[in-house]
């Protein structure tokens, strides 16, 4: 396999969005998720370790490791051949330390017929873990003697890592456009009693997709906004209840720029929305909550937003505070992470939509599951996927109770939409 | 399968009861004991942090100032042995007991802290009385204010720790203990100087710190007041 220009380079820049996460990095709390794809059949370690060895070469970008330089953290090429593949845990999205995992910045985890993979963000997204994964689970496949394509989110191993798919698109908004600020104000938060440290409570409904999306239309609505709309009537609902002061109720929904902008990167290129509801305003009714979700969404999501939000997040990391030293950075990082951080956001909602895999792979493959990793006082943070015909939403808790979780799925069952409960509790 | 009678949900071969609610299942048709669980159960905790390796750093950093002081003080005044390096040792070793000396346990115990920081109080203050008595400061004021601060810090711990109670509780507990240390302030200032005058400080906290903390024991009971108190001091 020949390699790019690109592909021997011995080392990367962290990326924009990337840049943040090493320095919010601490020993209790990590920025991580995971992605896992549930088989047909039963997963045979020895042959996983082998088509980790086999896929990693054709992601330059994660077979490294991360190392600290005077002004920034970089990465450098992992002079480990891969991760170790390790039998699947109870309490998954636990810390990272940089030195541990043959000091890849991903962890590779099996279990009966499940794969998983965890990321570390500062190494990109969520469409770049679950192609990972996808390109893994087509390898293990052709490993164990099926004729395994390529496609969709499936990559070509024999073929080397495209350019496009390694640079950091971020920087080719520099400067040029508008730039948007945004809120810091407070919102209501659920409390709970927490979990043990590195403990976390996962609940992922599992439903079809089509009896999802039909719903959502019937609002005119996309599942992602009908579902984030439900979980964050599922707050209201709970604030209702408690006799704390009334705060705004705000729901963070993810982007994947790579449509938008057509890119084709496996690094980071996401960007967050923050949609607010204040209920102080007056009641609310589910169906006002899904239709001043879809609006706010659509009124943002357009690409002139997308380059100002871009060149927002460039002018801090290009401005006068990229000469401070490493540390002064992360200890800036760290408290304005602790300080403002999560205190905008109520819950976390990423969806990374509906994977796309060769026709002859479907047959081995029942369903995907992602996990956004646990909030510091988010209590619960709820990853969505889709892959065939089944949809699941997880949720991932670092409290003890499970009411907003009952809530959700049980308003989804009213709504008609069959909904199949499996958990780590 | 099963679905849960009061969530409505469907739920996995091997669930005991619903995650959602708690309702046991039960399925007569379909009794499944040995159903693979959907999650692993083997939790795996990362080791903890180096907190005796940190513990020997700052103890390296606290000794190298001291042992150039004693140095310094050894050398400059030959004749009259050590003059001033002593109340830089005293100090860094009490400073090494409050601050570094947790460090060196994976798991401390407070009440245990407590003790040894009181005692190394103690000590640090005994070091003056010992250098500069006049008269019987140390036995008839520092001692009992010492001791009964520590009494106190262990009395917070209780009740912070053990019953956790609602904000306005924890306000209204350190309130009256102000009042309370400030009347044994004002006993072992008596004792001391034996004058009334030395009451007068520490009758104006306890006046102060008494109804404030009355005021936190009646928002505790009182939702109205809280509700009103949210409004008023939001940020």
């Amino acid at each position: 396999m020949a390699k790019t220009k690109t592909q021997n380079k011995f080392w990367f820049k962290l990326d924009n969005a990337g840049k943040v996460f090493p320095g919010q990095n601490t020993s209790r709390w990590s920025n991580i998720f995971r992605s896992t794809l549930v088989m047909e059949e039963k997963i045979d370690p020895a042959v996983l370790e082998q088509a980790v060895k086999d896929v990693l070469p054709r992601f330059p970008c994660f077979d490294v490791c991360i190392k600290s330089g005077f002004f920034w953290f970089y990465l450098e090429k992992n002079p480990h051949d891969a991760p170790p593949v390790c039998e699947d845990i109870n309490n998954p999205c636990y810390r990272v330390k940089f030195n541990e995992n043959n000091r890849f910045l991903f962890r590779v985890f099996y279990r009966e017929n499940h794969i998983a993979v965890e990321f570390f963000h500062a190494l990109t997204d969520g469409a770049g873990a679950t192609t990972f994964l996808c390109t893994l689970a087509a390898q293990y496949l052709r490993l164990c003697g099926h004729e395994i394509g390529v496609g969709g989110n499936v990559l070509n191993i024999n073929e080397p890592a495209p350019e496009s798919e390694l640079t950091d698109p971020f920087y080719d908004y520099e400067g040029k456009h508008g730039r948007s600020g945004r809120s810091t104000r407070k919102v209501y938060h659920y409390r709970g009693t927490p979990l043990p440290p590195h403990t976390v409570g996962i609940i992922t409904g599992i439903m079809p997709t089509d009896v999802v999306l039909k719903k959502a239309k019937e609002y005119g609505a996309t599942a992602t906004e009908y579902l984030s709309a439900v979980l964050l009537y599922c707050f209201y609902e709970q604030q209702k209840k408690e006799t704390r002061r009334e705060n705004d109720l705000s729901v963070q929904i993810p982007v994947s720029l790579r449509k938008p902008f057509n890119r084709k990167t496996l690094r980071n290129f996401t960007l967050t929305y923050s949609i607010r509801i204040d209920p102080s305003l007056g009641e609310y009714t589910l169906e006002e909550f899904i239709r001043q979700i879809m609006l706010n969404l659509r009124l943002v999501n357009n690409t002139k937003n997308l380059q100002a939000m871009v060149a927002s997040n460039l002018k801090l990391e290009k401005g006068a505070m990229r000469y401070l030293p490493l540390f002064i950075k992360n200890l800036g990082i760290n408290i304005s992470f602790r300080l403002t951080g999560e205190h905008s956001t109520t819950v976390l909602f990423s969806n990374v939509g509906k994977l796309n895999i060769p026709p002859e792979m479907e047959s081995h493959v029942q369903r995907l599951d992602f996990l956004a990793g646990p909030g510091k006082i988010n209590g619960v943070r709820v990853g969505c996927g889709s892959i065939k015909n089944v949809l699941t939403v997880s949720f991932l808790d670092i409290c003890k109770e499970t009411e907003i979780e009952r809530r959700f799925f049980t308003t989804l069952v009213k709504a008609g939409i069959p909904v199949k409960i499996v958990s780590n509790r | 399968m099963s679905y849960c009678v009061n969530c409505g949900v469907e739920l996995d071969a091997s669930a005991k009861k619903c995650v959602l609610c708690d309702t046991p299942v039960y399925n007569p048709k379909q009794q499944n004991e040995d159903a693979p669980t959907p999650y692993s159960d083997r939790v795996v905790l990362p080791p903890k942090v180096r907190r005796r390796f940190s513990a020997f750093l700052f103890s390296v950093i606290l000794l190298l100032p001291n042992i150039v002081c004693l140095l310094i003080d050894l050398l400059v005044s030959k004749e009259n042995g050590l003059y001033w390096a002593h109340f830089v040792n005293t100090a860094s070793l009490m400073l090494w007991i409050l601050f570094v000396l947790p460090f060196l346990f994976q798991k401390a115990r407070t009440f245990v802290l407590i003790l040894v920081d009181s005692l190394a109080i103690l000590g640090y203050v005994y070091f003056f009385y010992h250098l500069f008595a006049t008269r019987e400061w140390f036995w008839s004021m520092a001692l009992p204010l010492v001791v009964v601060l520590g009494v106190f810090a262990c009395v917070t711990v209780e009740v912070f720790e053990r019953k956790k109670p609602d904000w306005p509780v924890q306000a209204a507990v350190i309130c009256f203990q102000i009042a309370v240390y400030a009347a044994v302030c004002a006993v072992a200032l008596y004792l001391y100087f034996g004058t009334p005058l030395s009451l007068a400080i520490p009758v104006v906290i306890g006046a102060c710190s008494l109804p404030v903390g009355g005021f936190f024991i009646y928002v505790k009971n009182s939702r109205r007041m809280r509700a009103w108190l949210s409004r008023r001091f939001f940020v």
